[in-house]
């Protein structure tokens, strides 16, 4: 992985898997037919950052980004992906602190596609606005959304796919998954689908409750105790974030980052 | 060597008393058949020596090799050595076997198992029990057949090597084939780990493979025979309402009747009007 230093403005021209540390906004082109995988990352306490991702033509763009020190503040991410070109978005908040994010893609050109997975552990207050626009036809979106909400968390997602007229043969899905640990939290989730267009596909699927007995038991019954089972059913919810990037040390400093933060093998 | 005692245990399970007053003794290096009419509480006894929440002991006690279980948490009952095989086990999204089951190597042992002896034996596990390479990456039990989730049982038995194992309907949903590899495995642990075995079936097909050292009938909460496998070949031929009779058991009346036996042969004839 190739450490790139902090900039403004990144332009890619050759494929490649790159670490990107941000800090304050930026502004990022991916050019034609370009494959590349980046890992942003962001150390700051306080955060009020804005990115801009233009993903253009049949470029294909997998990207990751994780919070590495307690953090508060707002995140404000624009991505548009043009004609053919794929986008994988991935976003790890596992660290203490709130956070108030709008996340908008917009599927700017015919064949656009793009999968936003966002994953959070909610100790804190933990707001997110993400919004999938399709504005041509033949588009794809997908939204993913994992949380696990603990005592005294305050979660709130809202993930809207949005189907504008004349973005015919569209397709528009979104699915959000919330594991409460306590009864002491709050938690909203608002799917919404506004289509205007009628030759379209488009769905949404939500869950929302406490860790099941069964599988709790079933969990224990091999030894683990109830923290570690609670923790591997975490682990569960954010275990996804993981395979966004093929990259083995990424991957597996990852996942010992998650392990520990669900208490797995404390 | 370990020992499974079981002293006049009652269980009830939402307010209705399903064990009676039920004895039993489980050595290593025994196979125990554990059989019986439908809900007479065959499930509820393993059930409760695990330590499922729902099961409720009234009375009685259960030791393991001289251990209060009944003071155990479950997850400590595994790690004292029991295991259950469920019938139903739960599907668990999003958590792959092969975390579970590392994981849960990790719960028994001081230092956590390295990947790589943990790779090795659970590929060799999953080869054991014929089962897709895949089986390792899978999320647990979710989209298993009624079949892989029996093998995927064994499976876990074998890797979390217990002193007491009990299998709660293993072979059903199990072909004629993954019967034999099944019974196999389970009869290769119990001969290289002197395993103590407690087996739930219905079929003595099963029990032919497993060849049980020792056989109990559970009848209205309580053993009310018990034998070696001649009474497991016994029953096969002639159900239980001669243990019955013989008895002079008297069920409940809300108990669920044994259903009368009936051959293949007379539900596959055609009456003529």
């Amino acid at each position: 992985m190739k450490q790139l230093e902090k900039a403004t403005h990144y332009e890619f021209h050759e494929d490649g898997c790159y670490h990107l540390v941000l800090d304050g906004d930026c502004t990022i082109t991916v050019d034609e037919r370009i494959n590349v995988q980046i890992y942003f990352t962001y150390d700051k306490e306080q955060t009020d950052q804005r990115l801009e991702l233009i993903v253009k033509p049949e470029a294909q763009v997998k990207g990751l980004f994780l919070a590495h020190a307690r953090s508060a503040g707002s995140l404000h991410h624009h991505f548009r992906v043009m004609r053919d070109a794929g986008l994988q978005i991935g976003y790890g908040e596992l660290q203490e602190g709130s956070i108030d994010a709008d996340i908008v893609c917009d599927l700017v050109e015919t064949g656009a596609n793009a999968r936003l997975l966002h994953t959070c552990l909610a100790n804190e207050h933990k707001h997110f606005h993400i919004t999938c626009n399709h504005l041509k036809p033949h588009t794809e979106g997908l939204m993913e959304n994992y949380a696990v909400v603990s005592e005294d968390g305050n979660y709130r997602m809202e993930a809207c796919g949005k189907i504008v007229k004349g973005a015919y043969g569209s397709a528009s899905h979104q699915h959000t998954h919330v594991l409460t640990m306590s009864e002491h939290h709050r938690s909203e989730v608002i799917p919404l689908l506004l289509i205007d267009e009628n030759d379209v596909e488009a769905s949404h699927a939500m869950s929302l409750g406490q860790p099941d007995r069964e599988q709790l038991y079933y969990l224990q019954s091999r030894g683990l105790s109830h923290k570690q089972a609670l923790g591997l059913l975490m682990l569960g919810y954010i275990m996804p974030l993981c395979h966004i990037i093929s990259d083995d040390d990424l991957q597996k400093q990852l996942q010992e980052l998650i392990e520990k933060k669900v208490g797995l093998y404390a | 060597m370990s020992e499974l005692l079981i002293h006049n245990l009652h269980v009830d399970v939402d307010g209705k008393e399903i064990l009676k007053g039920l004895n039993l003794h489980v050595k290593s290096g025994e196979i125990h058949a554990l059989m019986g009419p439908n809900g007479n509480g065959k499930s509820t006894l393993l059930a409760a020596v695990m330590g499922h929440p729902r099961y409720h002991v009234s009375e009685g006690e259960i030791l393991l090799d001289g251990n209060n279980v009944l003071d155990m948490d479950v997850d400590e009952r595994s790690r004292a050595g029991l295991f259950l095989g469920m019938q139903y086990p739960a599907e668990v999204p999003g958590v792959t076997n092969s975390d579970f089951l590392r994981a849960a190597m990790n719960a028994r042992e001081e230092r956590p198992v390295s990947l790589y002896k943990f790779i090795k034996e659970m590929e060799k596990t999953i080869g054991d029990l014929q089962m897709k390479p895949d089986l390792a990456h899978r999320f647990l039990n979710e989209g298993f057949s009624g079949g892989e989730k029996k093998r995927n049982e064994i499976v876990q038995m074998k890797m979390l090597h217990p002193s007491i194992a009990m299998l709660d309907e293993i072979d059903s949903g199990l072909d004629v084939d993954a019967l034999k590899v099944v019974a196999d495995a389970i009869v290769d642990m119990y001969q290289k780990e002197e395993l103590g075995l407690i087996i739930v079936s219905h079929y003595e097909r099963f029990y032919q493979l497993l060849n049980p050292t020792h056989a109990h009938v559970l009848i209205d909460g309580k053993i009310v025979m018990e034998g070696d496998h001649e009474l497991v070949s016994r029953i096969d031929e002639q159900g239980y309402d001669w243990i019955i009779e013989e008895l002079g058991i008297t069920l409940d009346e809300q108990e669920e009747k044994p259903q009368p036996r009936m051959s293949l042969g007379s539900c596959a004839v055609k009456k003529e009007a």
